[in-house]
């Protein structure tokens, strides 16, 4: 019997086949004897070691990312501002950005209560303690959704698309203080704060491009 | 089934986002056996794989802020890298390169399942092989690629990449073939277990 290498190839890798031609293939013993012979050939591709990345490559990545200039916007001031400053400071100032005007905000513009962060019910979050954790996994969740967003037009209002850069301009900088909080050693209750406005902001974003995709007939 | 993919911890791909310089260099540290594996696999050339792991990890770190977990990270890295290579592949400039260099350089003190002799026949019989051919054996066989997967990369259909792959294994049996017949004092390979 005559046989293509790219059949024996299909049924070592339990591929759709025609019934009648596997059935053939096993039954030979040239075919069965070159089938094991392919699969040989994989399993010691498999296991030929690995090569060592060379020792110097992290160090070029590195410099590379340094020499990347800080974006030109007029956040970047404020950020640079803060990332210098205390961590304690730019925290707290960060609560009263966000907390200032929006109703139920306190008076006193402290960091709210540590052991507790209770969400309001805009945005669909739910009235539920939630701890470190669960707001890292929120985040990431919010992420995966933004992703499954059609990709963003190229021509929108300018009110739009002011929103979606303004937000993302405040994810990156909470990024950021979120990234310096954890190197310096803030207290986890005041990094869980900011995990919180993160999330926050990822919903605003979420809405604000869903809107969008909405108005683009998606 | 493809080898397995390291995972990475959210938080530390969370303060890697943020730029954390730490962070980025515990991603790099985690990934970087996995993505210099294919490089040096796909390219055979030192310099060239060395050239795509750097600049596949400036990318990663670039595209941080796009990666939405629709896939493993590991498998979004992969993705980054393999597109580096096959840029490489394409470029001019990859066909004026200088020779390869010798195979047993690839090959650190054998601890694989092969012995050392075994290993370096395969691996020189992958490095001759055409360098579609490679890529389409090493993306499948190996990184755990479909057809789909690998025609979307390469521009060409599931059933190109089958012919490629077909192609591959034909050459790499005959070429495996060749290293046995010039060393008839051996005991069969037990890389192709035919006698």
């Amino acid at each position: 019997m005559s046989w293509r290498t790219e059949d024996l190839l299909s049924l070592r890798d339990d591929e759709p086949m025609d019934a009648e031609l596997r059935t053939r293939l096993l039954e030979d013993r040239a075919a069965s004897g070159e089938l094991a012979s392919l699969r040989s050939i994989r399993e010691a591709l498999r296991v030929l070691p690995d090569p060592e990345p060379p020792p110097h490559v992290w160090a070029r990545i590195r410099a590379e990312l340094d020499a990347i200039p800080p974006t030109r916007h007029p956040w970047a001031a404020w950020r640079h501002w803060c990332g210098g400053g205390a961590i304690a400071a730019s925290v707290a100032l960060a609560a009263l950005w966000l907390l200032g005007g929006q109703p139920g905000a306190p008076d006193d513009p402290g960091l709210p209560s540590a052991t507790t962060v209770s969400t309001q019910t805009r945005n669909d979050r739910p009235l539920v303690p939630v701890n470190y954790a669960s707001l890292v996994a929120e985040s990431e969740r919010l992420e995966r959704m933004l992703g499954q967003l059609p990709a963003q037009r190229s021509l929108m209002n300018a009110s739009t698309a002011q929103a979606i850069a303004g937000l993302e301009d405040r994810i990156a900088w909470l990024d950021q203080q979120i990234t310096l909080a954890a190197a310096r050693g803030v207290a986890p209750e005041q990094r869980m704060m900011l995990w919180d406005q993160r999330v926050e902001m990822m919903n605003a974003l979420l809405h604000v491009r869903y809107a969008q995709a909405q108005d683009a007939g998606f | 089934m493809s080898l397995p993919m390291p995972e990475i911890d959210a938080e530390v791909l969370a303060l890697a986002r943020g730029g954390d310089r730490a962070a980025c260099e515990a991603v790099y540290r985690l990934f970087a056996p996995m993505a210099y594996r294919v490089a040096r696999r796909l390219l055979t050339s030192a310099a060239a794989a060395e050239d795509a792991l750097q600049e596949g990890f400036v990318d990663v770190f670039g595209k941080l802020a796009s990666y939405r977990g629709e896939a493993g990270f590991g498998f979004w890295v992969r993705r980054i890298v393999v597109n580096r290579c096959l840029m490489q592949l394409r470029s001019a400039w990859e066909s004026r390169r200088a020779p390869e260099e010798p195979v047993e350089s690839l090959l650190p003190a054998p601890v694989s399942a092969l012995s050392a002799d075994h290993a370096i026949d395969l691996e020189r019989a992958l490095s001759v092989l055409p360098a579609t051919a490679r890529v389409v054996v090493w993306l499948h066989d190996v990184e755990g690629y479909t057809h789909r997967e690998i025609g979307e990369l390469l521009g060409h259909t599931a059933s190109f990449s089958k012919s490629q792959l077909a192609r591959a294994h034909e050459k790499l049996r005959a070429l495996l073939s060749t290293s046995t017949d010039e060393s008839e004092s051996k005991s069969c390979p037990g890389v192709l277990k035919t006698c």
